[in-house]
């Protein structure tokens, strides 16, 4: 009888750790020594806002500046599709697909109604105009560090586009996940609704860069892992994970998985222009956050991105250490052929004219293998996604094409020749499946882009 | 001022034309040379082969800016090499045109192979011109000629 | 509106598909008119206006060496070197060599010392100069060799003069003549000029060769342009550069029908290299101009960068909605009901059916397909003292001569058609909307212009291979022979009235599939998407349908299919029995291809578990072809071919090499489109724009021998591009059936997760 008694008080303590172990993670900047203060009491310069560069801008091109930084248009936009008006679709394993709004001024499909308040609720709380409850794709966890300021700005600049009429696609959530209702628990536990809190004992720039990356990159809601209850667990900040059939990989300090072999300077470029030699170049959703947002970033706020996220501590995934060295020239070297030959034809008949069999391009550099992080995961996931979804990038160097693969190959051709670029320009073969690249093709499946490829 | 060496000689593109512009277009519109062929502009047909220090190249594929120095040839001078007349010959005993667009490409690719490879079997073909697409279907005699002129080298 | 347009352009394709694919009687008669024509003209100078004692010569002398002009196909020149001009487009199909060879024969001429050249365009000295429906051999034949003989009458006629002997005492080989008991002998080449001013013989008074007397007809020859192709010369429309030539290119609405509401073109016109962006409303007729935005640049690139920065406002009322997904699921509906009225019906198929031994049910279909030539479309115009002079890549100069005064306005001698050498055609040529589209652009350029379409325009402005779903019902009697066929096909209309081009049974199907009682229909679902003809048209697919069709009622009979077969094609039954002349249908020679291929496959011998052979045959484009696929099949599905066999009787063959080559093309183009091609259409958008969705064979998957062997009879020869394309598939498919058991019954073969085994 005692010894139930001490059992059930057992459990109950385990039970309420592990609530508590998942409800009360620590916020994403906890992890830097020094205590935060209120920004009215912070002393520096102001991390918040604009670069100085912009300093004597007007109000709508201060807010088109950090609407880039918080790169709305990313989530807010379907590929090929008309900006800020929506319909991009987050495919959530088990629970369901959630479509973005229209945030154009439109009236009725837009936020043409929205107040101030309202604008701001919706970022800060996640409080519709209607008041139901937003779902946590939106990333207003992240925003409500944002200034009541910037988001203004923002909200000024959205509201000078051209009002487009879109209706949002429906929801298609399994229950209980279309109950709105339940956000409201979840946030009590996962929306500290709190702005920005700088720190005074670190630098200046890694203010500016933590304000940049938690308030308005919203870096975490891809690259750090979630929890059972689908919250971003700052336990394993950075330390990447799967988002959207891709994998945001790990931007920690960890020699071997992360950032940590990287040089400042070829993290500047790769932030600023989607490509570092050694490290090849961004595709698929980083692409986007690059040509999107990134790019538009001043000097000064590159540079702050890096001094942060220099300081993140290291998380080890199980990712191996790229392999920066060329594959041999010929094909009958590298991957034995009998390992994996339709791989090899595949790789032959569409692939090698651009990346060579040493995986260093002739023709560019944004098509060359050697470094590159996605081709050294051995899940193989984004050089699946990639091979099927092409890149289509609009860069300052003009446009970066790959062409995309998914109509025209079988999804046994599409895991071959991904097995066969890991195993040859890797560190270790991936073993996809017919199975697993349908699933990828589901998770990333956004609506058909059937615009032109450009011929270059 | 771009100066290209291609064919062995020194040729200047002018400031008019963009350095990102593939080579493909400067041989056929700036330099006069029709013999890289556009089929697709995204490196899947490879009718737009040349030879750049000897490696074959999707010449729609390389901006001219990025050359340098490095060595172009293209058809209308492969057949001053001794593995690039030899294909050309074995191309016409074996009649391998049909409408012959491709061929200018193919015969780029399979001389390349040839420079590396002096006899090389089925899995060497199939590797080194898997991206020469022939919409006419003339793979059969492409592969024939390749092995006969392999054959006059050795 | 817009569906009145449609129908227009399809009633053009529709006319010339019928039109090239039947048979040549008519051209002989034609030909003959022709060379009187060209003979009179040729007297009075004004072929090609060098002849001797013409005025015109004294200056076409000097620029022309003393060359001799025979007649407007056939130039000698004094070092005995003889021009051969082939009146037809090249486009792969070998009619360059072939016309030559032809000529050359009759003429008795040396081959190692005759230049091949393309004729100039001009219809009333050539007649058709058309090429398709594997139709140019058939039409010419009697023209070509009766322009030989009687400029080997005229030299004859010449040196019997000079030498003043009998004519008939001459003989002629390599281009010489000789006068045996003389012992006089002379070059043609001494002889031309006088030869030229010979009277023209009635070409009905020439005795042309027999088959024992050719000379050079059914040897092997090397490609007359292959040495400047090996080299990379200048042949292709895409190779043509003139002085000051400026460069285009054409954004049509990617839903065809599209009209333009606005573009962007203070942006367009201020990007580097840019000349100039404007709209050209065309005539909204897609097989001629449909509205677009032109933009006029100093090269190709140019244009093309400045291309995808173009945002055009499409106003898209009355453009297309189509979507293959929704076709195939309607079809599948209609396929159900069979309409009351058949277009044609033979004996009486339900009393078949009643007494059946075996009744068989199916339904086939198959994809959209393009032709994606790899030369894309492309078209240099000059438009200088009011002549419209063009360069093309065409199939079909002299329609698209006229096509283009018309348009413009302009009188017939205003419009100059320089035909090039076509990088692929495949039929996509004998439309010749991008010409069109050139002329109508050259009109507000100066000087020459070069349009070059971007391989996503020439994806997503083809004219299709429809897609088509067959529902079949047969019969076999207690004998186990074919007895009873009905097919309700569904097809698409651009009018409500006819099938769209490409999309109709065809006279060749409706002539071989022999069935005692024989029922067909058609329900037609309508369709804005612009098809037309593709590499034997109608029976590129159909034959798919058939032949597979037929090999399930031969199993289900437990008959080896060949016998099958046989019995089938050798049924009499007059109703089916061909209407036209033109049709040169023969039950006894594709009897004969049958056997052959059979017998040089090997036909009935054992094979290892989970390998098969599989065989089937057609009548198309006048040419009676069987192909057999022997192939094994693992448990992944994944396809080894071993072996490809094709028999094919199309009368004597002219070269050898050549019509290799169209077989195992034709063959590996069959394979090709089998395993991986097709079409997806959504919203009146082509989905697949460029090689990478559309994966054509390539090397490393390609058969490594295809073996054909020739039934060489004393019919006309008739073309080669097309027949050897139709039974290739049934044949893989009817093969796969023998090697697993599973039928295949949709293309391509990929959607039924088949693949080639590398
Ligand atoms: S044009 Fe360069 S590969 Fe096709
Ligand atoms: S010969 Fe026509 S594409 Fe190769």
């Amino acid at each position: 009888m005692r010894l139930f008694g001490i059992a059930v008080a057992a459990l109950a303590v385990v039970a309420l750790g592990f609530a508590a172990w998942l409800v009360l993670i620590p916020g994403p900047m906890a992890f830097a020594s020094g205590r935060a203060v209120a920004l009215s009491d912070y002393k520096g310069p102001d991390p918040t806002g604009v670069p100085k560069e912009l300093a004597e801008a007007d109000l709508i091109k201060r807010g088109e500046y950090l609407a880039h930084a918080a790169d709305c248009i990313a989530c807010h936009t379907v590929p090929g599709g008309e900006a800020y008006t929506g319909g991009f679709a987050f495919n959530l394993p088990g629970i369901g697909t959630i479509y973005s709004t229209n945030i154009t001024p439109d009236k009725d499909t837009g936020i043409g109604n929205y107040t101030d308040q309202q604008f701001l609720d919706a970022m800060h709380k996640g409080i519709r105009r209607d008041g139901e409850l937003l779902y946590p794709a939106m990333s207003y966890t992240t925003y409500s560090y944002m200034t009541d300021a910037d988001a203004l700005a923002i909200k000024a600049y959205l509201f000078t586009l051209p009002a487009v009429h879109a209706t949002a696609a429906e929801n298609k959530l399994a229950w209980p996940f279309n109950q709105r209702g339940l956000m409201a628990v979840w946030n009590v536990f996962y929306n500290a609704d709190q702005r920005f809190r700088p720190n005074p004992s670190q630098s200046a720039e890694w203010n500016r860069g933590a304000y940049l990356v938690e308030a308005m990159g919203h870096c975490g809601e891809c690259h750090t892992p979630r929890n059972l209850a689908y919250a971003i667990d700052n336990r394993r900040k950075f330390a990447g994970a799967l988002t959207a059939g891709w994998s945001a990989y790990n931007i920690t300090g960890d020699a071997k998985a992360g950032l940590g072999s990287w040089t400042d300077a070829s993290l500047s470029t790769y932030l600023s222009t989607g490509h570092a030699d050694g490290h090849g170049g961004s595709a698929g959703p980083m692409g986007e956050a690059t040509d999107n947002s990134l790019t538009f970033l001043t000097p000064g706020d590159i540079h702050a991105l890096v001094v942060y996220l220099r300081s993140i501590p290291p998380q080890d995934s199980d990712l191996p250490r790229t392999v920066d060295t060329p594959a041999p020239d010929s094909y009958r070297q590298g991957v034995p052929a009998d390992v994996n030959a339709r791989g090899e034809v595949v790789f032959a008949s569409a692939c090698a004219s651009c990346h060579d069999w040493t995986g260093v391009s002739p023709t560019s550099k944004y098509a060359t293998l050697t470094g590159v992080r996605a081709v050294n995961d051995p899940t193989a996931t984004n050089v699946a996604q990639t091979i099927i979804n092409g890149v289509n990038r609009k860069t300052a160097e003009g446009i970066i094409f790959m062409p995309a693969f998914g109509e025209g190959y079988s999804d046994d051709d599409i895991a071959a020749v991904s097995n066969y670029v890991t195993a040859r320009f890797g560190a270790e073969g991936a073993h996809l499946t017919v199975k697993d690249i349908a699933s990828l093709r589901k998770q990333a499946a956004q609506q058909p882009n059937t615009q032109e490829a450009p011929n270059g | 001022m771009l100066h290209l060496t291609v064919n062995g000689e020194n040729r200047v593109v002018g400031d008019d034309v963009d350095p990102a512009t593939p080579l493909l277009w400067v041989l056929r519109d700036h330099l006069g040379l029709v013999g890289a062929k556009y089929g697709c502009g995204v490196a899947q047909c490879g009718a737009c082969t040349v030879h750049v220090d000897g490696k074959p190249v999707r010449s729609c594929q390389l901006p001219v800016g990025t050359i340098g120095s490095r060595v172009i040839t293209t058809i209308e001078a492969i057949g001053n090499t001794p593995n690039g007349v030899k294909i050309q010959q074995a191309w016409m005993e074996a009649a391998v045109p049909q409408c012959g667009y491709c061929q200018a490409g193919q015969i780029m690719s399979a001389t390349a192979l040839l420079n590396r490879t002096p006899n090389p079997d089925d899995s060497d073909i199939d590797a080194a011109m898997a991206g020469n697409i022939c919409r006419c279907g003339t793979y059969v005699r492409i592969r024939r000629a390749i092995k006969n002129a392999a054959a006059k080298s050795a | 509106m817009a569906n009145a347009q449609f129908a227009q352009s399809d009633a053009y394709l529709s006319e010339l598909i019928s039109e090239v694919s039947t048979m040549p009687d008519a051209p002989l008669s034609m030909g003959r008119r022709t060379f009187f024509k060209l003979a009179g003209a040729g007297a009075a100078g004004l072929v090609l206006g060098f002849h001797v004692g013409d005025q015109a010569f004294a200056a076409a002398a000097t620029q022309n060496g003393n060359l001799q002009t025979i007649n407007a196909f056939i130039r000698i020149a004094p070092d005995n070197t003889i021009t051969i001009y082939s009146k037809c487009p090249e486009i792969g199909q070998g009619i360059k060599t072939s016309f030559g060879v032809i000529i050359a024969d009759e003429l008795d001429a040396d081959w190692n010392h005759v230049a091949m050249e393309q004729a100039d365009i001009n219809p009333k000295v050539y007649g058709s100069q058309g090429a398709g429906g594997s139709t140019s051999i058939p039409r010419a034949w009697n023209q070509l060799r009766q322009a030989g003989a009687g400029a080997k009458a005229m030299l004859i006629a010449a040196a019997a003069k000079t030498w003043n002997v009998n004519p008939a005492e001459i003989t002629a080989k390599d281009s010489v003549l000789t006068h045996a008991a003389s012992g006089k002998t002379a070059t043609y080449g001494s002889l031309a000029a006088a030869a030229a001013k010979m009277p023209v013989p009635d070409p009905t008074s020439l005795t042309l060769k027999t088959r024992a007397e050719y000379r050079l007809i059914g040897k092997r020859y090397r490609g007359v342009d292959d040495a400047k192709l090996v080299t990379g010369q200048p042949l292709f429309g895409i190779d043509v550069q003139l002085p000051n030539m400026v460069h285009a290119n054409f954004t049509k609405c990617p839903a065809v029908g599209g009209k333009v509401k606005s573009f962007n073109a203070d942006e367009i016109k201020a990007l580097p290299g840019v000349l100039d962006a404007f709209v050209v409303e065309g005539t909204g007729v897609p097989v001629e101009v449909m509205p677009g935005v032109a933009i006029i640049a100093k090269d190709t690139w140019s244009a093309f960068q400045a291309k995808n920065k173009l945002k055009v406002a499409w106003d898209e009322s009355e453009a297309s909605k189509d979507s293959t997904s929704q076709f195939s699921a309607s079809a599948k509906k209609l396929a159900a009901s069979f309409p009351a009225k058949p277009d044609d019906n033979v004996g009486d198929v339900d009393k078949a059916f009643a007494q059946a031994a075996q009744m068989v049910e199916a339904y086939y279909e198959y994809p959209f397909a393009a032709h994606a030539t790899l030369e894309p479309m492309n078209t240099t115009a000059h438009w200088h003292d009011g002549v419209m002079e063009l360069w093309v890549p065409t199939q079909q100069p002299d329609r698209g001569m006229t096509q283009v005064s018309k348009m413009l306005g302009l009188k017939d001698d205003k419009v100059v058609v320089h035909q090039t050498r076509v990088g692929g055609a495949f039929g996509r040529r004998g439309t010749n909307d991008y010409m069109l589209e050139a002329a109508a652009i050259a009109q507000k350029v100066k000087g020459p212009v070069k349009l070059t379409w971007t391989r996503e325009d020439d994806f997503s402005h083809d004219f299709y291979r429809p897609s088509g779903y067959h529902q079949f019902k047969g019969a076999v009697d207690k004998d186990g022979r074919l007895d009873a066929w009905q097919e309700h096909f569904i097809t698409f209309t651009a009018n409500g009235k006819r099938p769209v081009a490409g999309g109709g049974h065809t006279d060749t199907l409706n002539v071989s599939t022999i069935a005692p009682n024989l029922r067909r229909a058609s329900t037609m679902m309508p369709l804005m998407i612009p098809t037309g003809s593709w590499r034997a048209p109608g029976d590129n697919a159909q034959v798919f349908a058939v032949q597979s069709f037929t090999h399930e009622l031969s199993a289900a009979a437990g008959r080896d299919h060949v016998q099958f077969l046989l019995d089938a094609v050798n049924r009499n039954v007059p109703e089916l029995a061909p209407k036209s002349k033109s049709v040169n249908f023969s039950p006894a020679r594709a009897s004969a291809v049958i056997k052959l291929c059979a017998e040089k496959a090997g036909w009935g011998k054992t094979l290892p578990k989970g390998s098969g052979l599989g065989l089937a045959w057609c009548y198309s484009h006048a040419g009676h072809v069987a192909q057999a696929v022997e192939l094994s099949v693992d448990a992944n599905k994944r396809i080894k071919v071993h072996r490809i066999v094709v028999a094919i009787d199309v009368g004597p063959v002219i070269d050898m090499a050549g019509a290799e080559a169209q077989a195992q093309g034709a063959s590996t183009d069959a394979l090709s489109t089998a395993i991986g091609l097709q079409l997806n259409i959504e919203n009146g958008r082509i989905r697949q724009q460029n090689y990478n969705d559309y994966p054509i064979l390539r090397m490393p998957m390609a058969p490594m021998a295809i073996d054909v062997f020739f039934i060489q009879s004393d019919n006309p020869p008739t073309g080669l591009g097309e027949p050897a394309f139709p039974a290739m598939a049934p044949a893989l498919g009817n093969a796969i059936f023998a090697a697993t058991g599973d039928r295949v019954r949709s293309l391509p073969l990929r959607n039924l997760d088949y693949s080639l085994a590398v």
